[in-house]
């Protein structure tokens, strides 16, 4: 921890967004933005969802605080710091199944990779495996490889190995978007569980309202790019697990749907 | 359906066994078996040469050439191939001399390298070196350069430094391309290695090939290029052993190897 919460001192959120402007290489500056004049924070130990329409810059924003990309414009803190480059205490569990995986580690081998690449031993990186291995409910799997597992249990991994790095935030680019409805929901349930084990910043990009609602303290509605940015900001206001057949649940997502219709609509106005 | 009559490796023998029937009817009846001598002839010419120990000297000198060539290709084309996946400059620099090579077969190149580098080993290891390390390079280089962006992403967000990401990912998930490299030009060096010694040696499979034909011995050629082969066959299910045991988990998913 940077700094101990003192009397007088909030504690420093975990991410802030100050007037985040990002554009592509190859764009002049200012012409074409994908995002534009963004601004939000997220306070730590928050569930922090996005929503929005494909093209609206969501996974853009998720890149930008993992530090694999960099605004063009304004300012983005994360624990109070300025964001240079990747780092273990900003992790990330991508859409993709396949990919982030190293198909040639074994499930622990997989999940200990952090701890490994942090120069812990051997056996310390097998007990902190072991220990998300369990968390995340792939006991008697550990000595599998990512080919033998399903896309659920693959995106398992993904977050198993994502908390052994003992990252201070967790960045999730639609992780659940490429699996079955079963699987989603399971793992959706699952994630609010760990999230409160582990009391981890959560930053939660879907295109899914449902899911949003499912699982965010509070839900950022994003308007269609270019030059996206955060239209209204929802506190869902309801215990975990949640209910989805709950009238308040309901509710909630009818409202963000009527919002992110009516940005739908304006924009073809405009058009 | 025919799978479950017998099983797959009854069906190659059988191929093999028609093959050597229908040479050997071919050679009895058919053709004059002094441009097509009988498998029978072919294994007394090679029993003959075996006696002399001129067949498993060449078998040693081919091999010892292919090996050493290869290994030597190999060890100079994977730095290269790495940098060139890894770094856009590498790839510009490299590029243009890839794009021409490429036409250039190793064959064309044996006289230059005789003048080069004499009629010795030296000539003969430097080309099979230069076949080998084409491919090797250009198959290390889409390895490298078709990993995922996410996979290194991954990586450097669990806390991975550039040399760690480099080490322990782009290696190992690049190994595949180079297996199949190294696993092609392998197959290149036996057809170069042949050529090679033709044009000038004084040993080797090529040599016998080439040299049979002064004594019309072509019982001897017939020998050697059946040794060629089987030798070129041998090297390559090692190479698969050593692909489907010491690189298994790396090799996972490579279809064929």
């Amino acid at each position: 921890m940077t700094n101990s919460p003192t009397s007088e001192t909030p504690p420093t959120p975990a991410v802030v967004f100050d007037k985040v402007g990002m554009a592509y290489p190859g764009q002049k500056a200012g012409s074409e933005l994908i995002l534009a004049n963004l601004s939000v924070t997220v306070p730590q130990g928050e569930f922090f969802v996005l929503v929005g329409p494909s093209g609206s810059g969501k996974s853009t924003l998720l890149k930008i605080v993992a530090g694999t990309e960099k605004q063009t414009e304004g300012r983005v803190l994360a624990n109070g710091n300025v964001i240079d480059g990747p780092d273990r205490r900003r992790g990330m569990v991508f859409q993709s199944i396949e990919e982030p995986l190293f198909q040639w580690l074994t499930v622990a081998e997989n999940i200990g990779f952090g701890p490994s690449v942090a120069g812990k031993s051997r056996s310390e990186c097998r007990t902190i495996a072991q220990h998300y291995i369990d968390l995340v409910g792939l006991r008697g799997h550990e000595a599998k490889f990512p080919h033998e597992l399903s896309g659920g249990m693959k995106q398992r991994v993904q977050i198993a190995r994502t908390l052994a790095a003992e990252p201070e935030l967790i960045l999730f680019d639609e992780p659940f978007a490429a699996l079955d409805a079963l699987t989603r929901r399971v793992l959706q349930k699952e994630l609010t569980r760990i999230w409160r084990e582990t009391g981890c910043t959560m930053v939660y990009v879907t295109h899914d309202i449902r899911e949003a609602v499912l699982l965010g303290q509070r839900v950022a509605v994003m308007s269609r790019g270019p030059r996206a940015n955060i239209t209204r900001v929802y506190d869902i206001d309801l215990p975990y697990p949640r209910d989805d057949l709950d009238s308040r649940f309901a509710d909630a997502v009818k409202a963000i749907e009527g919002d992110i219709e009516r940005e739908a609509a304006s924009q073809w106005e405009q058009n | 359906m025919g799978a479950k009559l017998m099983p797959s490796y009854a069906w190659s023998a059988l191929s093999v066994a028609t093959v050597l029937i229908v040479w050997q009817i071919a050679s009895t009846w058919l053709v004059d078996p002094m441009f097509l001598p009988a498998p029978m002839a072919v294994l007394k010419g090679a029993g003959q040469m075996l006696e002399e120990g001129t067949l498993s000297q060449s078998v040693l000198v081919s091999m010892m050439r292919i090996l050493s060539g290869w290994l030597v290709g190999s060890a100079i084309a994977i730095p290269i191939g790495l940098a060139v996946g890894v770094s856009p400059v590498a790839r510009h620099l490299v590029d243009p001399f890839i794009h021409f090579f490429r036409f250039v077969p190793a064959i064309a190149l044996v006289t230059l390298f005789i003048i080069w580098f004499g009629v010795g080993e030296m000539s003969k290891i430097i080309l099979i070196a230069y076949a080998t390390a084409f491919i090797v390079m250009v198959n290390t280089a889409s390895g490298v350069s078709s990993i995922s962006q996410d996979k290194l992403n991954a990586a450097r967000c669990l806390g991975a430094n550039e040399r760690q990401v480099f080490l322990r990912v782009m290696i190992p998930a690049c190994l595949p391309s180079i297996y199949v490299g190294m696993r092609l030009a392998l197959a290149s060096s036996f057809l170069v290695i042949a050529a090679a010694e033709m044009l000038a040696a004084d040993a080797g499979l090529g040599y016998i090939i080439w040299t049979s034909r002064l004594y019309f011995q072509v019982d001897w050629m017939f020998a050697a290029i059946i040794v060629l082969g089987l030798l070129g066959f041998a090297t390559d299910r090692l190479w698969r052993l050593l692909g489907r045991t010491l690189l298994k988990r790396y090799l996972r998913g490579v279809t064929g190897y």
